[in-house]
């Protein structure tokens, strides 16, 4: 082993292409998890701010995901949920475990920002007319949902990160692709130096479409 | 269910262990926090930018992959160490970038008159810093800093990983062994949260107090 030292970069160019069909995964992870976690997010921070028997659960369901590791929400998805009669392949439990994860997340930032619409805004909805549905669904979240961009935008950089956990129940995403290759080769620290700088891009590029996004959902321009 | 009350001292013993990695990492990741924040501000442009290009860097990347970088990073540039070593450099260091922009933008919280009124009492930039500076931005760090705590108990999970025996990892093994995988998985989510809750409502309370007293 004279390699001592030696970055073998063409082993890692060489072997490039095959990270494609692994980002596209991680994206289809990121993107699916993101959906589910947004909508289950949004009714998690209604049913947190709402009066009735739906509050103590939503908390316990916001606290209990926002305190134990994702890592360990996922094995408990992967090995429990089939003897529970629920059967779904590694990619299934991999989205369903991080929306389940990152929807507390979320909520927690819909409940700050819904709580932050000026009160005026709910006493005009009222004198109005309106009926509390009505209010929330015209007045409150279109206002509070802009305002939680800023902190979304974060939260997705944390998502595109977490999906590398999903490697670890044997999703072909970026992270496994990279182990894979890493271990048929005298090349590992080479292959994860390749591994973090397709995240490190990811995660740029993620950062600038928000950064859009940011500037077009502001409601004062 | 007779098992689970025989795997309870295994569970006990790997939640420890996760209690003393996180204390580790939280003790390494601040120290370099520190550092990072203080020289992100004190020394000019040029130290600005590596410590934030460095911050950059170790976010953007998943704590997973840091820990392979390091796991197969350290061998390559001919240094040995166990896994436990790696699985703490690797974390403390994504921690450590965390807590560095905690202190970094606590410090640049602070009103320019503060050092201003330090150098005109002619004091040097390392007494300032010691006695005027830190001590009002550390004040202004806690609530974020202990909102880190848990995110630092959750991330000591994937030290699981590279084989360190842990909370996850006993939790894993007796899971799959005694196949009692929901009371299993069951203690090990209560122990967690037991561990991470205490912090995560004191970061809560620290917040809501300090933005009280600010409007």
């Amino acid at each position: 082993m004279n390699a001592h030292m030696r970055f073998d970069i063409d082993y890692v160019i060489r072997h490039l292409p095959d990270f494609g069909p692994a980002i596209l995964t991680a994206l289809e992870l990121l993107l699916l998890a993101l959906a589910i976690a947004f909508a289950w997010g949004i009714l998690l921070a209604i049913g947190r701010l709402s009066k009735g028997p739906l509050r103590g659960a939503a908390a316990a369901y916001i606290e209990f995901f926002r305190n134990t590791p994702l890592l360990i929400q996922l094995y408990f998805a992967f090995f429990a949920l089939p003897s529970l009669g629920i059967r779904l392949d590694a990619f299934e439990t991999g989205v369903a475990a991080l929306a389940a994860q990152h929807s507390a997340f979320f909520a927690e930032i819909f409940r700050g920002t819904i709580q932050s619409v000026a009160s005026g805004q709910r006493e005009a909805g009222y004198a109005l007319g309106m009926v509390p549905g009505q209010l929330m669904r015209y007045v409150v979240l279109p206002q509070a949902l802009r305002n939680a961009v800023p902190a979304m935008g974060n939260q997705v950089i944390l998502l595109l990160q977490d999906t590398a956990l999903v490697s670890t129940i044997g999703v072909y995403e970026i992270t496994l692709q990279g182990r894979t290759l890493a271990e048929r080769s005298a090349a590992s620290f080479e292959m994860f130096v390749a591994v973090g700088l397709i995240y490190l891009v990811l995660s740029t590029i993620f950062s600038l479409l928000l950064r859009v996004v940011e500037q077009g959902c502001r409601i004062v321009k | 269910m007779e098992s689970v009350v025989q795997s309870l001292p295994y569970l006990i013993e790997a939640a420890t262990r996760t209690v003393m990695l996180s204390a580790v990492v939280i003790v390494i990741s601040t120290a370099v926090g520190l550092v990072g924040g203080v020289v992100s501000v004190m020394f000019g442009t040029i130290a600005q930018a590596v410590v934030l290009a460095l911050v950059y860097v170790l976010r953007g990347v998943p704590i997973l992959v840091q820990l392979f970088l390091v796991y197969f990073g350290l061998p390559f540039f001919g240094i040995r160490v166990s896994p436990y070593v790696v699985a703490v450099i690797a974390i403390s260091l994504h921690m450590g970038a965390l807590m560095t922009e905690v202190f970094r933008g606590s410090l640049l919280a602070l009103p320019r008159s503060q050092a201003e009124g330090g150098l005109a009492l002619g004091m040097t930039p390392l007494m300032l810093m010691r006695e005027v500076l830190l001590p009002q931005a550390l004040r202004v760090a806690l609530p974020p800093y202990v909102s880190l705590i848990p995110v630092t108990v959750k991330a000591t999970a994937l030290a699981s990983v590279i084989s360190i025996w842990e909370l996850t990892l006993a939790s894993k093994e007796i899971a799959n062994r005694t196949l009692d995988t929901f009371e299993v998985f069951g203690i090990a989510f209560v122990m967690y949260f037991v561990i991470c809750y205490p912090f995560t409502w004191l970061g809560r309370r620290f917040e809501r107090k300090r933005t009280a007293y600010v409007h």
